[in-house]
């Protein structure tokens, strides 16, 4: 058996949580985990790209050797209008405020295609650092460029 | 009755002597911001040159750009920015945002966009012409053919401002509490 690793695992954690909460209250959101994903010809906006970008890493406690680690989100939404935008916007926000469960992620060896999940936590929000909509100052915007917005948003894990 | 005298001397030091052991150890507030500033502007710096894709080991037009500057002086509020938009070259919002760029067909010679490799052509219909509307956005130009068909190139987003903005909050939080809101990155 192959295991992820911590960061993977949250980043999968909010990208399935993500996904069945779009599932449940919109159509055709599509959230995926990398821009190559975003700009492939075989989606259409409106998409929610999640991508782990930095983590913070600090004693936890006196007398232990575990870390404190904060993990930097970053969300970006590409829709399909300038409306749809802050609909997406306030949704990601308001479901990820109240957290969601942490996962480990596993698949057999040779088998990549299945994921073996697990619950073994929660996934908490500590802050929002950067929530506002993007403009890229060029003359010639890609379709899916025309109406996007970008969250930064700081996650902690807290296994059970 | 026999008298006892009672002397009530002060030992230790009173609230305004602590107050100014502080202050000669510590930073002022606004020191502190300052310092701060300065580290936010060399990590964002930072950022961006470790992750540029072609280094050449020198320093680039967007790093060199960013610097710090402040926003409101006053007796009660002190702010201070890193990086003004007005003096950031263009592409910053596209290297730090990512998105997908298509190099136009044609592209007239006053818009300079990008360096790539083409031809000069003076063949493209002057304004004028009987097939050419004014409102055509190359009439009369001189234009770049390229040689190579064009190509969208996904960019891969750097975000160099949320991360150092995530940088300032994690470490704000720890030494500069409440002051994090008067950092902002304009």
């Amino acid at each position: 058996m192959s295991y992820f690793r911590e960061t993977r695992c949250l980043e999968n954690s909010i990208i399935d949580y993500l996904t069945t909460s779009f599932n449940a209250d919109w159509s055709d959101v599509d959230v995926v985990k990398t821009f190559k994903e975003v700009y492939s010809n075989t989606l259409t906006v409106p998409i929610v790209c999640v991508r782990v970008i930095n983590d913070t890493n600090r004693r936890r406690e006196l007398g232990a050797n575990t870390l404190w680690v904060e993990y930097d989100v970053m969300i970006d939404i590409f829709a399909r209008s300038d409306s749809q935008r802050l609909d997406l916007a306030d949704y990601v926000k308001d479901k990820l405020k109240d957290g969601c469960t942490y996962y480990t992620y596993s698949h057999a060896s040779g088998d990549k295609e299945t994921l073996e999940t697990t619950a073994a936590g929660d996934v908490f929000m500590l802050r929002i650092n950067t929530n506002g909509r993007v403009e890229l100052y060029t003359d010639d915007l890609d379709p899916k460029d025309r109406y996007r917005h970008s969250m930064s948003i700081t996650f902690r894990v807290s296994l059970s | 009755m026999q008298r006892i005298s009672i002397d009530v001397k002060r030992i230790g030091t009173t609230p305004r002597q602590f107050k100014k052991q502080v202050d000669i150890h510590f930073l002022t507030t606004k020191e502190a911001t300052i310092k701060l500033a300065e580290e936010s502007a060399i990590r964002m710096r930072n950022i961006i040159s470790s992750q540029k894709k072609k280094d050449r080991g020198t320093v680039g037009r967007l790093e060199k750009a960013i610097d710090i500057h402040t926003l409101i002086n006053t007796k009660a509020n002190y702010s201070i920015g890193v990086g003004k938009i007005a003096q950031l070259p263009r592409y910053w919002a596209v290297v730090n945002f990512g998105g997908r760029y298509t190099i136009p067909e044609i592209v007239p010679k006053r818009r300079k966009v990008l360096k790539f490799s083409g031809n000069y052509s003076v063949s493209f219909p002057y304004l004028g012409a009987s097939n050419v509307l004014a409102s055509d956005p190359y009439a009369g130009e001189t234009v770049y053919t390229p040689r190579t068909k064009a190509r969208p190139q996904v960019i891969s987003p750097m975000n160099y401002v949320q991360k150092t903005i995530d940088w300032v909050n994690s470490v704000a939080r720890i030494h500069y509490t409440g002051w994090t809101r008067k950092i902002t990155i304009t």
